[in-house]
């Protein structure tokens, strides 16, 4: 089965999404209110390494400062947005999926918050969570992040079935999909980013130990990614399929957040799209690379179109070779994902995972996107795709799951206070 | 960054499955100890450095304080009371006993004497400490004397050290609520609100088959 998933993932890096699209032009730093992480585009992280990809604003926006872990502001937890989402990516990170208890009240959900954010505050300040025993890994926050999301039963427990957004539920079904229980649904979600793998871990015990009575881990999906600082220069995001991944964004931050056109409750908030893409690394092994350059239609090298120009240049889809072919082919990812219109453009936050071993791979993409709308963004890529991508010969997805992303929030507030309100 | 987590607290009273309980809790705490501040720490102040000011308007006038107190704003920090509680938290139970833990700080310029308390929903509020006993055991034991703090100092109140014990639950304490428990002080009663957390740690704390005899728990 095919991935439509990668498809987009890969197409952000790829630059298939670039062109025409509000990546192109306008800086894009993290200003998002809700995003102090001061990233500053002083380099191109998402560049291929020892390429000459041009530095593009659109990079910035995910990749964040070419600086190495622990550099920049830390991720602000009270602000319009929440931390997590706009700025800068941190190299590692794990999602975890809970289920509320079967006999779950509005009231439980309120409790979770209040713990929830008593903890997130304390551990994105270096300081341990009220009851935690092991107090010394929360010393260094290691640029933590923590950002929770809420799924379509949670709204009907708090506000009732008819106050869900239409698109909080499941993805519609593709044809590529072979999802699997283990790694879809939910009623909560928490994201949890840092540049320590240690601190994501201690992060994760505490916020799931912490409300071990009002709720059940439904699954957690590790991930590592670059941008990585090794001290010789910054290594720029790549898939295990050694492309380049994930670095393509929007820069208008309105097709992230939900603004005015969303439930009250959800103003400054966003959603999530987290789909688990398994590529077949075995399979891709005996792909020759002019054959792997053919099915993107972007070169390894540098992730420029295979019509040539930089990264962020704009694919000629109409260019054809001396006998008339075209140069891109007509399954090539680059042009199935090409957005067709502003409205498909979404922020992606990919990780890879890689859980299995040489010769039993489990590896792949935890492709992670934010929008305003999955249904009106998401879905029109993912659904060409699914349809057609020569990606999908290699890529699978096995599973998916979508939350509303809750706002930020302000001195005298818990997480939730506008949903529970 | 202020911890405000017990926010909204009087929301949860009143669509909590158990909110007789717990609005009981406030209304009584308000109505005796004058709690401008009890309201207003569970109301919007910053439970993690908890009820502090409460404890502030409690002891400069123990005069009560008419209703509509809980809209009073979060008090400033000159007029932190003479006891405050950071970092306070108290283990959720479905027992009958439970502590609260966390620091108490000493803001005033005399030494504070701990002598006693209450809380709405327990039967007694012990000064507990854990001392050796004979055969060189830790045991939990009542602090007769109760805590003393010097001026401007504090005491740690922990799991396996000294707390705050609550006797004779009348409901069970939920994890993610918030606690209010009255100190009664030689510069008068100071109403402390904290979250109610579950905890696995340090069980000996709690551990029922530990020397009744040297728990003197005669409430």
């Amino acid at each position: 089965m095919l991935t439509a998933a990668l498809g987009a993932a890969t197409a952000a890096g790829l630059g298939a999404c670039v062109s025409g699209g509000p990546t192109s032009g306008s800086p894009t730093h993290a200003v998002g209110a809700g995003s102090a992480t001061g990233a500053q585009s002083a380099g191109d992280p998402a560049a291929g390494p020892g390429t000459g990809t041009t530095p593009g604003p659109a990079a910035a926006s995910t990749a964040g400062p070419a600086s190495g872990p622990g550099a920049g502001a830390a991720p602000a937890f009270r602000a319009d947005r929440q931390p997590g989402i706009w700025g800068r990516v941190q190299p590692f990170a794990a999602f975890v999926a809970l289920d509320l208890a079967p006999a779950a009240r509005a009231f439980d959900v309120r409790r979770m918050m209040r713990i929830w954010s008593s903890d997130i505050e304390r551990l994105m300040s270096g300081r341990a969570p009220l009851t935690d025993p092991e107090p010394e890994l929360a010393r260094h926050t290691a640029g933590l992040s923590v950002t929770v999301g809420v799924g379509a039963r949670v709204v009907a427990l708090v506000r009732g079935a008819a106050a869900t957004p239409r698109w909080l539920g499941e993805l519609p079904a593709y044809r590529i999909d072979q999802l699997e229980e283990r790694w879809s649904g939910g009623d909560l979600l928490l994201q949890v980013c840092a540049d320590s793998p240690t601190t994501v871990s201690h992060a994760v015990r505490r916020l799931t130990v912490g409300v071990s009575d009002l709720a059940r881990v439904r699954w957690v999906q590790r991930g590592f990614r670059e941008p990585l600082d090794t001290g010789e220069g910054l290594i720029g995001m790549r898939n295990l399929f050694g492309q380049v991944d994930g670095t393509v964004n929007p820069s208008d931050e309105s097709l992230v957040f939900i603004d005015g056109q969303g439930p009250s409750w959800l103003r400054h908030g966003s959603s999530v799209v987290i789909r688990r893409i398994r590529m077949d690394l075995q399979g891709w092994e005996r792909v020759d690379r002019l054959a792997r350059e053919n099915a993107v239609g972007r070169r390894l090298a540098d992730g420029a179109p295979v019509t040539g120009g930089r990264e962020r240049d704009t694919p000629d889809f109409a260019a054809t070779d001396p006998l008339g072919l075209p140069v891109i082919d007509d399954s090539a990812h680059v042009r199935r994902a090409h957005a067709h219109s502003a409205a498909e453009h979404f922020l992606r936050r990919p990780y890879s995972y890689d859980e299995g071993a040489p010769d039993d791979p489990d590896a792949g993409l935890i492709f992670v996107t934010y929008q305003a709308d999955p249904l009106a963004q998401f879905h029109p890529v993912q659904a060409r795709l699914a349809e057609r991508d020569l990606l999908n010969l290699w890529t699978t997805p096995i599973g998916s799951a979508v939350f509303a992303v809750l706002p930020g929030i302000g001195a005298d507030e818990f997480l939730g206070a506008a949903l529970l309100a | 960054m202020p911890d405000t987590l017990l926010s909204g607290s009087r929301r949860t009273l009143a669509t909590s499955p158990s909110p007789r309980t717990r609005r009981s809790v406030l209304t009584r705490q308000a109505a005796a100890v004058a709690l401008v501040a009890t309201l207003a720490a569970c109301g919007t102040t910053q439970p993690d450095s908890t009820s502090a000011a409460s404890g502030s308007t409690a002891a400069a006038s123990a005069t009560t304080t008419p209703g509509g107190a809980s809209d009073t704003p979060a008090p400033s920090a000159d007029r932190v009371g003479p006891l405050t509680i950071t970092d306070g938290w108290a283990k959720a139970t479905d027992e009958m006993m439970s502590a609260v833990f966390g620091t108490l700080v000493n803001n005033s310029d005399q030494a504070l004497h701990l002598t006693g308390g209450s809380c709405d929903v327990a039967s007694a509020l012990e000064m507990h400490e854990f001392v050796k006993n004979d055969a060189g055991a830790m045991v939990m034991q009542r602090k007769p004397d109760g805590f003393t703090i010097a001026p401007g100092a504090s005491l740690t109140l922990e799991p396996g050290g000294n707390h705050l014990m609550l006797l004779g639950l009348r409901a069970p304490l939920r994890n993610g609520d918030p606690l209010t428990v009255t100190v009664e002080t030689n510069l008068g009663a100071v109403p402390l609100t904290v979250m109610i957390r579950s905890f696995d740690g340090a069980n000996e704390s709690y551990d029922p088959s530990m020397g009744e005899s040297s728990m003197s728990h005669s409430s």
